[in-house]
């Protein structure tokens, strides 16, 4: 089985896995007791008034055809109508809400991802390559303690230094105090998405900081293993550099693994952004879904929506990863069975 | 289930071997004496917090002034260190002086005045000062209250009655013997003197406020209860109305011995009849009581405790130690839920293999790949803000990394010799599953359980952070809810103890448990020590 197999094999289990959340979704909201038209519906309306409420968003039809409309309006992707729905509350599109929070929150968990990858890992190589030392004890303790750290007590605390200590103390702001852009929007589309960068800073700066030990723990413990192996002692019986034994051995063989956390990472990424959007008050998907579930009648299009919205970012993510993943471990490439 | 002499023996030495082992490893002690601390706190919250639990959660009450810094603040801010603790001044009242005509006796705290017209020999008001002194050396209070009540008995009580349109008999008003009235006012160091109360307190319009005539009562008693927030009250004292919220700054600025001053003013009554006509009470007639209690004046606090207050002037070290109890148990029970399904799904995955291995690998590998917040959130949404629903959540969406481990572990296992012997002597499955594979990954799964505890009780406190988490348990996520919804840190309250307390408590608490998993895994996975 080559590599076109197990491509195959990825794909198929990405659309079963999408599969399975959905049908999931649908049947949570079926199963478990709740009438969504409960608030729509006033008791002084005439009983055919009910009757067309319920008849308009369709409640009165049986499972499998909701099942079915259900189905057409997700995996139409909110492009034709009905526009993954309407919000209960802003009677909007979710469409078109989704449309501009969607870019936020990818470029908070997109920035943070790669800046958390880009400083861990070769912190981790680096601890690796100096290991025993003091700089692998302070990473080794950094990874730990960060483990044991809740992110929202970190930007918590990055809220109480940076925006309410340097403004009381000093009367500086270094970085703002919420949002996305400053009120009214800056002019110029530079000068805007420097703004909404300045805006960004702060969260992106927290997640990296909780975020970046774990990888360099991970990394260096890999990298720590591979040295161990065989292949190591005959390239350093060989006369082969250090540096050359670092990254072209045993560097090469880690990557695998780590392609697979970072796979692994993406779930815990999307509840990361739910927190941080959350406490900076960024208007990205996370604080909508937020905003949607946490009150007695939740905007179930919005929430349904979202949580598709979710899962199938989280998939797709797999997906490339597991290609990657194919295309750098060498059994599958080109074509061993594991 | 009763286990055979030689069984026990076996386990004895494994517990004694493994504490042997525990005790010679740093960052599990460190880790074993941080947690039993805090179960100490958990078991003996009653003792510890000073406050009940009632008292810390209710909207109702509170100890002290909202975001009161710790009491230690001066230690580190000396600028502070003179910040007023909360403090219930009594006020004893004594008087210099008695005009003739009118009576003092002291029962208890209380003071009763006996008016006699006809002693004083005159129908003129007559005033009583009492006075009541404190020391103040602290900077001024953000906000402080008065408390001051007193009942006044006519000795003679005259009901009049009218009849409405209907021509029933209504009651129209009663009038006594003696009519008084009450006035309160605050002397500053300086002499200036501040008119704080008067009965026609509930009549000043917050608006147009002039000095209005003179409000006579006649009959029964009354209250003074105010805080000084109040924007009527500072239009009153010549300010403006948004300088309510610091009045004290302006009244109480500086340091010294503030005095409290109450005056009765005590009259003849007037006796109106049916048709209106006003008669005056004849002198020798006018008598009367009135008694006045102790007052308390209430310097809401803006130092406490040992961890100040929130934003609702709650205590906060209370609130750290009643979360203590269910954090852990939160930690623990979804972690032992979580690794019990992930031992029964790994075992029964790698030992029966097949069908059903392939079955439950897809499941897992669907739910490791799901977006697991979300999805949480669904749950609890639909399923009610329950502290046992949240813990059976956050269980479900935890074990799927364990079972892998495990059905890996267990397919190793399987191959052994001793399984294969059981097999041979005829056990069935079940048997060598729970008395053959279980107890050989029985190392993995206590140190997943002690790995895990922490991440359960993080996803709790941010669930309860994010507002998701149950109304009714007072958890730390939720002090920290609080805090950032009361706006603990905006620049103004800049509330660090709020935030640092509970953050800090569930820090160290998941720290302990990760020192101790590390440790247990050092002892327990020896393939993974530490090479020195």
């Amino acid at each position: 089985m080559g590599f076109k197999g197990y491509l195959a094999r990825r794909i198929i289990f990405a659309i079963f896995t999408l599969w399975v959340v959905v049908t999931l979704n649908f049947a949570i909201f079926m199963v478990l007791p709740g009438d969504p038209t409960l608030f729509l519906m006033d008791p002084k309306m005439k009983e055919e008034q009910k009757v067309m409420i319920r008849e308009w968003y369709g409640l009165n039809d049986s499972w499998p055809v909701k099942y079915v409309k259900y189905m057409r309006n997700l995996l139409s992707f909110g492009i034709v109508p009905p526009y993954f729905g309407f919000s209960l509350k802003t009677h909007l599109t979710v469409a078109s809400e989704m449309a501009w929070r969607l870019p936020l929150t990818v470029g908070l968990l997109g920035s943070a991802m790669i800046l958390e990858i880009l400083i861990g890992i070769p912190l981790g190589i680096f601890a690796a390559s100096k290991r025993g030392s003091k700089t692998d004890a302070a990473i080794m303790a950094s990874g730990l303690f960060t483990y044991g750290v809740p992110t929202f007590f970190v930007q918590l605390l990055a809220l109480l230094f940076f925006i309410a200590y340097l403004k009381q103390a000093f009367g500086i702001l270094i970085f703002p105090p919420g949002g996305w852009y400053t009120y009214p929007r800056v002019e110029g589309l530079l000068p805007f998405i420097a703004d909404v960068m300045w805006h960004y800073a702060l969260p992106v700066l927290t997640l990296v900081i909780t975020g970046f030990a774990g990888w360099a723990l991970y990394a260096r413990n890999l990298l720590l293993d591979a040295l161990t192996e065989d292949y190591v002692l005959t390239a350093r019986a060989k006369g082969v550099s250090e540096r050359s034994v670092l990254f072209k051995h045993a560097f090469k063989s880690i990557r695998p693994p780590i392609v697979t956390l970072i796979s692994l990472s993406i779930p815990g990424l999307i509840t990361g952004a739910i927190i941080t959007e959350s406490i900076f008050g960024l208007q990205g998907i996370g604080q909508w879904y937020i905003e949607s579930i946490a009150q007695t009648n939740a905007d179930y299009p919005v929430v349904e929506a979202v949580l598709f919205l979710f899962a199938f970012l989280t998939i797709i993510c797999n997906l490339v990863v597991d290609i990657i993943y194919g295309l750098l471990d060498p059994r599958i490439r080109v074509g061993q069975r594991k | 289930m009763v286990f055979s002499k030689s069984t026990r023996a076996v386990w004895k030495r494994r517990i004694q071997g493994f504490s042997t082992d525990f005790f010679h490893n740093k960052i599990g002690i460190v880790g074993l004496i941080i947690l039993s601390l805090f179960i100490g706190a958990a078991i003996f919250a009653p003792f510890i917090a000073p406050f009940t639990e009632a008292e810390v959660f209710q909207y109702s009450t509170r100890q002290a002034d909202r975001f009161a810094y710790p009491d230690w603040i001066g230690l580190i801010a000396p600028n502070l260190a003179d910040l007023p603790r909360q403090e219930y001044i009594v006020l004893n009242w004594s008087t210099a002086q008695l005009p003739a005509g009118v009576d003092l006796e002291r029962i208890g705290s209380d003071i009763v005045l006996y008016y006699n017209a006809s002693i004083s020999g005159t129908d003129q008001p007559i005033s009583v000062v009492f006075n009541s002194s404190f020391d103040y050396p602290y900077q001024p209070m953000r906000i402080f209250s008065l408390k001051i009540a007193w009942s006044a008995t006519p000795d003679g009580v005259v009901t009049i009655w009218k009849r409405n349109i209907l021509g029933w008999k209504v009651k129209a008003g009663e009038t006594g013997t003696m009519a008084y009235m009450v006035q309160v006012c605050l002397i500053t160091p300086n002499g200036t003197i501040y008119d704080l109360w008067d009965q026609n307190w509930n009549k000043y319009a917050a608006t147009n406020y002039t000095t209005p005539p003179a409000f006579w009562s006649n009959i029964a008693g009354g209250k003074i209860t105010f805080t000084s927030d109040l924007a009527n009250l500072a239009q009153k004292l010549g300010f403006r109305p948004e300088d309510a919220r610091q009045l004290p700054y302006k009244v109480m600025a500086e340091k010294g011995v503030y005095t409290f001053a109450i005056t009765i003013t005590l009259k003849p009554g007037s006796l109106k009849d049916e048709t209106g006509k006003i008669l005056e009470v004849p002198l020798e007639e006018a008598t009367g009581n009135v008694t006045i209690g102790t007052g308390t004046f209430t310097v809401w606090g803006r130092r406490w405790g040992l961890l100040g207050t929130d934003g609702k002037g709650h205590d906060v070290f209370s609130q750290i130690i009643y979360g203590c109890g269910i954090s852990i148990l939160i930690g623990l029970s979804s972690a032992l839920i979580s690794v019990l399904f992930g031992v029964l799904i790994g075992v029964v995955s790698g030992y029966a293999g097949g069908g059903v291995d392939e079955v439950l690998m897809r499941v897992v590998d669907v739910l490791l790949c799901l977006p697991m917040l979300p999805m949480l959130l669904v749950l609890i949404h639909l399923l009610g803000y329950s502290v046992y629903w949240i813990v059976v959540i956050i269980a479900l969406f935890g074990w799927q990394g364990l079972a892998r481990v495990i059905r890996s572990q267990t397919l190793s296992i399987r191959e052994m010799a001793y399984v294969e012997s059981a097999v041979a002597s005829g056990s069935s499955k079940g048997h060598i599953m729970v008395r053959h594979i279980t107890p050989n990954v029985f190392p993995v799964a206590l140190t997943s359980f002690i790995l895990t505890v922490p991440g359960a009780i993080i996803l709790e406190a941010a669930l309860s952070f994010i507002g998701m988490g149950d109304p009714l348990s007072p958890t730390w996520g939720k002090i920290l809810l609080y805090a950032r919804l009361d706006q603990a840190y905006s620049p103004v309250n800049f509330a660090w103890w709020d935030i640092l307390a509970p953050g800090i408590a569930i820090t160290t608490l998941c720290l302990s448990f990760v020192f101790i998993g590390h440790a247990v895994d050092e002892i327990m996975n020896p393939r993974l020590r530490r090479r020195r």
